[in-house]
């Protein structure tokens, strides 16, 4: 019987499928908030289920939240390692396209918005560590409770150091005659 | 260029781009993404990941993994039955021994009290004028790595932080405290398998 197959599942089979069901609609929807590929959460997915299913069927005779937890993070890393190990295969066509940039716009335009995207990491890239960390991660879209997970931060430390980082920012790019400066968040 | 998304646009045309440094090992992005290693460690990671497409979609897939993991997993354990059962019996015996000694069975009997001592800083005692240098206390916590002190404004804005295995630190000299001013301190202490207690807020004011 092939892993995934859903006829004639045992109690536990049946919870084990039913686990991987709900992993998958969680890790798809943060996948999908990040930005990720279906694909690439397929691929992990699939490996999960290997695992879980094989850990069933040897040695391990419980499988508890830590346990998936870990099973998950491996999994993952085995992905990670098969990608680069083949970084010449093709990228997903939604990484290897450049940053959407508007098609009507005119050469100049382009050039301006280029210029100015430039300016911008640049004044980014001359912030102070902590701050600039929290700049980085907060203007490619992520959540302030994900700076903090990430960095173990309070969620006061984290509000902080992005709002003086969003400062000094604008400071930065005022001295250099873009934009009023207004403060947004 | 005014307000967040603006820049958010700005910047996330050249994001990703210009990654000028090796990629990391993929452990080191599984560890920023479980918020292990130190600080400098997870930075320096974060660093990179947020310039490099490639690892920035390495530390998301790592997430989702985590998360879907945690979210997805089961409450309870799947436990052999004969395991289950020896656990209830393990349960119920702990349960009657612990009832045993807490219920007062008797007038005069001995009732179990205790526990081990709330976490707090102990100095500078609470609303307590301060001279500069100003030391700071706290009661150890069983099994702590790390403990991380921040000191807040009397608006309650971060001022300063650091980090000590210590049970005690003076405010850095490079902080500068107002005289007169009231300030507020707490303690973080951080625990194995990124369990985290703090402790409440102490207020000061500098003399």
């Amino acid at each position: 019987m092939s892993p995934s197959s859903s006829r004639s599942l045992d109690p536990e089979s049946a919870e084990l499928e039913a686990l991987v069901a709900r992993f998958t609609q969680f890790a798809s929807r943060i996948g999908r908030d990040r930005g990720l590929a279906p694909s690439e959460l397929d691929e992990l997915v699939q490996e999960l289920r290997v695992r879980l299913w094989q850990a069933r069927n040897g040695h391990f005779n419980n499988v508890s939240a830590g346990y998936v937890r870990r099973t998950a993070i491996s999994a993952a890393l085995d992905v990670i390692r098969r990608r680069r190990t083949d970084r010449n295969v093709a990228l997903p066509a939604e990484e290897s396209a450049p940053h959407p940039i508007a098609t009507n716009a005119r050469p100049d335009e382009l050039f301006e918005r280029q210029d100015l995207a430039a300016r911008v990491a640049r004044a980014v890239d001359g912030l102070a560590a902590p701050r600039r960390a929290a700049v980085r991660m907060y203007l490619q879209g992520y959540p302030r409770e994900e700076i903090a997970a990430l960095l173990r931060w309070s969620e006061a430390k984290t509000r902080n150091l992005l709002y003086r980082g969003l400062a000094d920012l604008r400071a930065v790019l005022r001295a250099e005659g873009i934009g009023p400066g207004e403060a947004a968040t | 260029m005014t307000t967040d998304q603006e820049l958010r646009d700005a910047y996330q045309l050249v994001a990703g781009r210009s990654a000028a440094v090796p990629c990391p090992a993929p452990e080191r992005i599984a560890a920023l993404a479980a918020g292990e290693g130190s600080e400098t460690e997870r930075l320096a990671t974060l660093e990179h990941a947020m310039q490099c497409a490639m690892c920035r979609k390495e530390l998301d897939l790592l997430r989702a993994a985590a998360q879907g993991a945690e979210e997805a997993a089961p409450a309870r354990t799947f436990l052999p039955r004969w395991a289950a059962l020896a656990a209830s019996v393990l349960i119920a015996l702990g349960v009657g021994a612990l009832a045993w000694r807490v219920i007062p069975r008797a007038p005069g009997a001995d009732v179990l009290r205790g526990g081990a001592p709330t976490f707090a800083i102990v100095q500078p005692a609470a609303d307590a004028r301060v001279t500069p240098p100003v030391a700071l206390r706290w009661r150890s916590v069983p099994g702590a790595t790390s403990y991380t002190v921040e000191l807040l404004s009397g608006a309650g804005g971060l001022v300063s932080s650091w980090t000590t295995s210590d049970t005690s630190a003076a405010v850095p000299d490079s902080v500068h405290l107002d005289s007169g001013a009231t300030y507020g301190a707490w303690v973080r202490a951080e625990l194995p398998n990124r369990v985290e207690i703090s402790s409440p807020v102490e207020r000061f004011t500098v003399r």
